[in-house]
């Protein structure tokens, strides 16, 4: 069962490169990608509950449109994944998931 | 004052090597007056960790920055509670704190230990045994991972706690849990001296299982206020993830439950030996690897672990300490086979091994989980195991478990009377049904979710029908009201019904998770002002923004008013604080909750335009969460029931055989095993209890003649 079930649960992620070159094959499928947050390009419209941003990863770059809140642990040049599937010229994120170190945080770069 | 806390950690390196040796070759050779001393170097160890404790809640009380770690996770600014709880808010500091807590259950063991008795022999094994976990607790934190490194020149403020960090759950949960892992180390010691002296029996049982259960009660706090701060502060509307970090402190927690278990079953049957010593090698290293998975940053990323100056050392603690453990149950495999063997497969003890089984199989889920992204990393391919995953597979395995709590108790040991269960089960199984039935006429119709409502409703009829039984056959045989009944029930056989009382807990806490997770309802709304959404039950209003000053910082809240079928209940203010030492974040979020018995409606604050007429918002209504907490409590009773020492002393020889010989005759009245079965096992306990007499009255009238011609 466990071994049945692993490979349907395991989620791939796709780097951003990776995800823009089979962007067509993979036509509006719903994928996880992953990415770090371009500093600057955060645009948060609290009052309209909108959130964008870009994301890059090995020097691609893919603008990220998400309905939501913006999580406290969003911040520039932070890794993400983003759940969902591409809508006209942008990445429609069902979810926006921040790899968040600080919740597993070590001292190491501290006072360097 | 750093120096010396150092100067104290390193002291505790060389006392906790000298100690292991001192246990080891005191033991090997029989030399008491060596054990003497190591007892009493015990004492000095707790005392030198103390102090080197003290030493870092000095600095972190007195803002000295020139301490590296307190710069890192202190500042002036932060208030004198989240000082104290930054001690383990990080890597050297958590350390610190398991060595701290690990001298502490070396000293209560040292104190618990009397002369004389059988099975005296273990502790001085499992002594050296512990001094050796401290040899490398005190290691990483003199030398590896040292909590008093300095900074020089000292900056002028510190970098402050992470505000997410800054609450109350997450002050107490390290703490908790801590509590949890390291207690863990006892059994484990105890299991490795039996090993090490080849005793057989049950003694290293027996004289940790208290310690056992009291570690497991932390452990269990620990993960549950982990939960509830994770409900609280990261603002995302739920309490469990399935994230690393919570399966790294569930898995133990699995485990330990299974050991404990098997261990009541060992303590009377003899049976399951060698799965229980494994069970206990697993748990351990399972805290181990906890400690190690939270606090080395290997999450974060795969190069983290290259970087991280503890993990290769953590890796080889955990390869050396299993090898040597397993190498110690292959070697005396002989004396773990147990004598006894299953009598029936409708009995406790069966049932307790189907638990086993089934808690073994979802710890191997877990750890399937956990460990399969990390390994797939090093092949640089990310995958993410999450939820969905955790949920689909566990979730059967849950069930069962759940069900089997339901029959457990109504089952009898050795052999359960088979033509009287279905009349057991049935009031209880007919309450569940009528329950479920009830709620789908009520509109829930999810079979996961009635499966779920159904399977806790059963374990609460059948502990509420044992209860209840119990107490009419006691009232009847002793004359006694019924209340007074119960109530000597409760007092008499603490770990039995104690152990019903947390199972009862755990019926609460299923509600509530069957509830949130099939029923959360998620809603997003901006709002002008006097303008209100309904999520769930209830309807909010948003009446205007505030600012102030809350816990030291900026701080925005709104104010919403909550209706409840059309009637004001309160006024909710979920916040947005402004951490300056955090800008890069954003202003955090502070959800507002209000609780009832039926759920918990949950707000948290988007933002606001400019003038605040208008604010946006998230809100949650999730089902039954209330329970959960409430279970925990209701766990922690029947644990501290179970463990609380009413009658001391009076647990082992005939006074144990004495409440054995009651608890047949209970079960018996109550048609749990047929009349035979009860005469011969009643035989068979009331023969044990005259050899001891005899065997007594031998010795003291041995004694007595010794006295007579000196």
């Amino acid at each position: 069962m466990v071994i049945a079930n692993l490979p349907r649960a395991m989620t791939y992620y796709y780097p951003v490169d990776q995800y823009l070159m089979q962007r067509a094959e993979l036509g509006t499928r719903h994928v996880q990608v992953k990415g770090k947050v371009v500093p600057g390009t955060i645009k948060w419209n609290p009052v309209a509950l909108d959130l964008r941003f870009v994301i890059r990863e090995n020097g691609r770059e893919m603008p990220v449109a998400y309905q939501g809140l913006k999580p406290d642990t969003l911040q520039d040049d932070i890794e993400v994944v983003v759940a969902g599937r591409w809508e006209g010229n942008e990445f429609q994120a069902k979810s926006v998931m921040v790899k968040c170190p600080s919740r597993y945080i070590s001292t190491e770069n501290v006072g360097k | 004052m750093p120096s010396f806390g150092h100067a104290a950690l390193v002291l505790s390196f060389f006392l906790s090597l000298g100690l292991t040796g001192a246990f080891f070759y005191g033991a090997r050779s029989r030399h008491p007056a060596l054990l003497r001393a190591a007892r009493t170097g015990v004492f000095f160890l707790f005392a030198l960790v103390t102090l080197s404790a003290l030493a870092l809640f000095y600095a972190l009380l007195t803002d000295d920055f020139s301490v590296r770690y307190v710069a890192a996770t202190s500042e002036r600014n932060l208030p004198v509670l989240y000082k104290i709880g930054a001690f383990w808010a990080a890597q050297e500091g958590s350390l610190l704190l398991w060595l701290w807590i690990l001298a502490g259950y070396m000293l209560a063991v040292a104190l618990s230990q009397r002369g004389g008795g059988r099975g005296q022999e273990l502790f001085p094994w499992a002594q050296g045994v512990l001094s050796l976990v401290a040899v490398f607790f005190s290691f990483l934190t003199s030398f590896i991972a040292n909590p008093f490194a300095r900074l020089l020149p000292p900056p002028p403020d510190g970098n402050g706690l992470n505000p997410l960090l800054q609450d109350p759950g997450m002050w107490g949960h390290p703490l908790l849990l801590y509590m949890g892992y390291v207690g863990m180390s006892v059994p484990y010691a105890f299991g490795m001296a039996a090993l090490i002296t080849r005793s057989p029996g049950a003694e290293w049982l027996r004289f940790t299982r208290r310690w056992t259960i009291f570690a497991w009660t932390f452990l269990t706090l620990g993960i549950v206020v982990g939960g509830w701060w994770a409900y609280r502060e990261l603002g995302w509307g739920g309490y469990w993830a399935w994230d690393p970090v919570e399966n790294a402190s569930f898995m133990p927690w699995l485990t330990a439950t299974a050991f404990f278990h098997s261990a009541m079953v060992e303590e009377r049957r003899g049976i399951l030996k060698n799965w229980n010593m494994l069970l206990i090698v697993f748990t351990f290293m399972l805290t181990i690897f906890g400690t190690f998975i939270t606090r080395s940053g290997i999450l974060s990323s795969v190069h983290a672990f290259a970087q991280s100056d503890i993990a290769p050392w953590f890796m080889g603690f955990i390869g050396l300490i299993l090898a040597a453990s397993l190498y110690l149950v292959l070697d005396r495999y002989g004396m773990l086979v147990g004598r006894g063997e299953l009598e029936s497969l409708l009995s406790k003890e069966a049932s307790f091994l189907a638990n086993n089984l089934i808690l073994a199989t979802i710890t191997a889920i877990v750890f399937v989980g956990e460990v399969v992204p990390l390994l797939t990393k090093l092949w640089g391919v990310e995958v993410s195991v999450g939820p969905p995953y955790f949920n689909a597979v566990t979730g059967p395995f849950f069930l069962l478990m759940v069900l089997l709590m339901a029959v457990c108790p109504l089952l009898a040991w050795r052999r359960a009377h088979l033509r009287n269960l279905p009349r057991f089960l049935a009031g209880p199984f007919l309450f569940a049904l009528g329950f479920a039935l009830l709620l789908a006429a009520g509109g829930i119709r999810r079979p996961g979710a009635l499966l779920g409502f159904f399977s806790a409703a059963f374990v609460l009829g059948s502990i509420v029908r044992e209860f209840w039984q119990a107490s009419r056959v006691r009232a009847r045989a002793l004359g006694l009201s019924l209340p007074r009944a119960l109530g000597g029930l409760l007092v008499r056989n603490q770990r039995r019904y104690g152990g019903y009382i947390v199972h009862l807990g755990i019926a609460l806490i299923v509600f509530g998770v069957v509830g949130s997770n099939y029923y959360q309802v998620s809603e997003k709304f901006s709002l002008r002002m006097g303008e209100s959404a309904t999520v769930g039950p209830y309807t909010l209003a948003y009446l205007g923004l505030e600012e102030g000053i809350r816990d030291n910082v900026d701080a925005v809240w709104a104010n919403v008013e909550v209706r409840r079928g059309g009637k004001v209940v309160g006024v909710i203010r979920p916040e947005r604080r402004f951490y300056p030492k955090f800008e890069q974040m954003g202003p955090s979020t502070e959800a507002a909750i209000r609780s009832s018995l039926t759920g918990d409606v949950y707000l948290i604050l988007g933002g606001w335009d400019a003038g605040g007429t208008v604010a946006s918002f998230q809100a949650f209504w999730n089902p039954l969460v209330p329970w959960i907490w409430t279970g925990l409590w209701v766990m922690v009773v029947g644990a501290a029931l179970a463990l609380w020492p009413l009658r001391r002393g009076r647990e082992e020889g005939e006074e144990a055989l004495y409440l054995r010989l009651r608890e047949l005759e209970y079960d018996y009245r109550m048609g749990k095993m047929e009349a035979a079965d009860y005469e011969r096992w009643r035989a068979e306990i009331l023969g044990e209890i005259s050899a001891r007499e005899s065997a007594r009255s031998q010795t003291s009238r041995r004694r007595r003649g010794g006295r007579r011609t000196p």
